[in-house]
């Protein structure tokens, strides 16, 4: 379970979140929806406690994040694009993070689940921008984690890659009955996915609905 | 064999690249140069010299040879600022295991290169100079090692501007003698700053 209390974040005097209060039950599907620039992202980086929230608090389970150096645990993350090392392979770079995972990952499975066969010895640098998010996906998915926050994971993807993106989604919430956050733009992948909607605009929850 | 070839052309190019710029090092050098300390002579830097003795050619050669020698580590140290550090933050669930699994990616990615880059370099000293490696000369450089990864540390710790980082990483070669010889102290900054790092959180 995941908690965000009277969020708030002021950027530049700004405030960019707003009276946030966020519950995310365990079991269960959430879609954050919203324009540009809404604040969306920020919620997921809070939640992964990437950044501490000005005034308010983020709990995994009971556990306050950015408090007592505590960051998430068992949770797959994927926030905007992250980059690997450039000089590296796809290869490489994902064996290099397998390595700090605390659990045995199996990396060829999740190359051969994407597709990945071909560009496996390719540099990271040379990929086009599909595999570099099909990498990302793979490095959120590969510890098998209880929970997933993913900033949309179906951006950039294939067809076949966002269905297979979505079965793995259902997959490990099925299996591992944690907590599902992403964001998208596309309302079909928010329909398909998603038990509850949560519609964000200018920093403050306007509605959560569910199915 | 792909493997072989691709690796026995890279140690060749920089192979060929070191001595070239280690021999004009010697040639541009303003003092008498000896062969007394093999590792002085790629431990080169502007501290060798007297102030007056530092021309432009010398600082080129000296960050050549570095630049070289540790392109993969720059690059490393470059992709830190646009966000691989995010990624491995992901797979911690603390700090400071977060901070020691970034020591680990920057020591593993390190030491090959460094590994090469000493081989080579004593190999070029063994054939042209026969000069006859010392067992103070190998701890010198494991303690170089060491000075270098914890440098490195530093800077992706408190750096996260590319061109800073560029900065900051010619400017610890240029001056890396002197930083060097207080290795000591930033092993203990280190622990330091871990602990406080801690200690702060926890508070």
């Amino acid at each position: 379970m995941f908690k965000i209390q009277n969020g708030f974040k002021i950027y530049n005097k700004n405030a960019v979140l707003k009276n946030i209060n966020l519950n995310f039950m365990d079991g269960k599907i959430y879609g954050l929806v919203g324009t540009n620039g809404c604040g969306k992202t920020l919620i997921l980086k809070s939640l992964s406690g990437y950044i501490k929230l000005d005034k308010g608090n983020t709990y995994q389970d009971t556990t306050e994040l950015r408090v007592k150096n505590n960051y998430v645990v068992d949770t797959g993350i994927l926030i905007e694009n992250p980059d690997f090392i450039s000089h590296l392979s796809l290869l490489e770079n994902l064996l290099q993070l397998s390595k700090m995972c605390s659990n045995k990952v199996d990396i060829h499975k999740w190359i051969a689940t994407y597709n990945l066969e071909e560009y496996k010895n390719t540099k990271y640098k040379h990929l086009s921008l599909g595999t570099k998010k099909k990498m990302a996906l793979i490095q959120a998915f590969m510890s098998e984690p209880t929970h997933l926050i993913l900033d949309e994971p179906m951006n950039a993807l294939d067809e076949k890659s966002v269905t297979v993106t979505k079965s793995i989604i259902k997959d490990i919430l099925t299996q591992k009955n944690g907590v599902v956050v992403i964001t998208s733009h596309h309302s079909q992948d928010i329909e398909d996915l998603c038990d509850e909607v949560i519609f964000v605009e200018n920093g403050e929850i306007i509605r959560q609905t569910s199915k | 064999m792909k493997w072989i070839k691709r690796h026995l052309a890279i140690i060749i190019i920089v192979t060929l690249i070191v001595h070239m710029l280690f021999s004009s090092i010697l040639k541009f050098a303003p003092v008498n140069y000896a062969y007394r300390d093999v590792m002085d002579d790629f431990f080169n830097n502007l501290f060798r010299y007297g102030i007056s003795d530092i021309n432009f050619m010398l600082v080129v050669l000296v960050l050549g040879i570095n630049y070289c020698a540790f392109y993969y580590v720059i690059t490393l140290m470059l992709d830190f600022t646009k966000g691989v550090k995010d990624l491995v933050r992901y797979t911690s669930r603390n700090l400071l295991i977060f901070n020691f699994k970034m020591l680990k990616l920057i020591a593993t990615q390190y030491i090959t290169k460094f590994i090469l880059f000493i081989s080579i370099t004593m190999l070029l000293h063994v054939i042209l100079f026969n000069y006859q490696i010392q067992y103070l000369d190998i701890v010198y450089v494991v303690l170089w090692g060491i000075c270098d990864i914890v440098v490195l540390y530093l800077i992706q710790r408190f750096i996260h501007v590319e061109t800073l980082t560029i900065f900051a990483l010619s400017m610890y070669f240029l001056m890396r003698r002197h930083v060097f010889n207080f290795w000591i102290l930033f092993i203990i900054f280190i622990i330091l700053h871990l602990l406080f790092d801690t200690y702060r959180k926890e508070k």
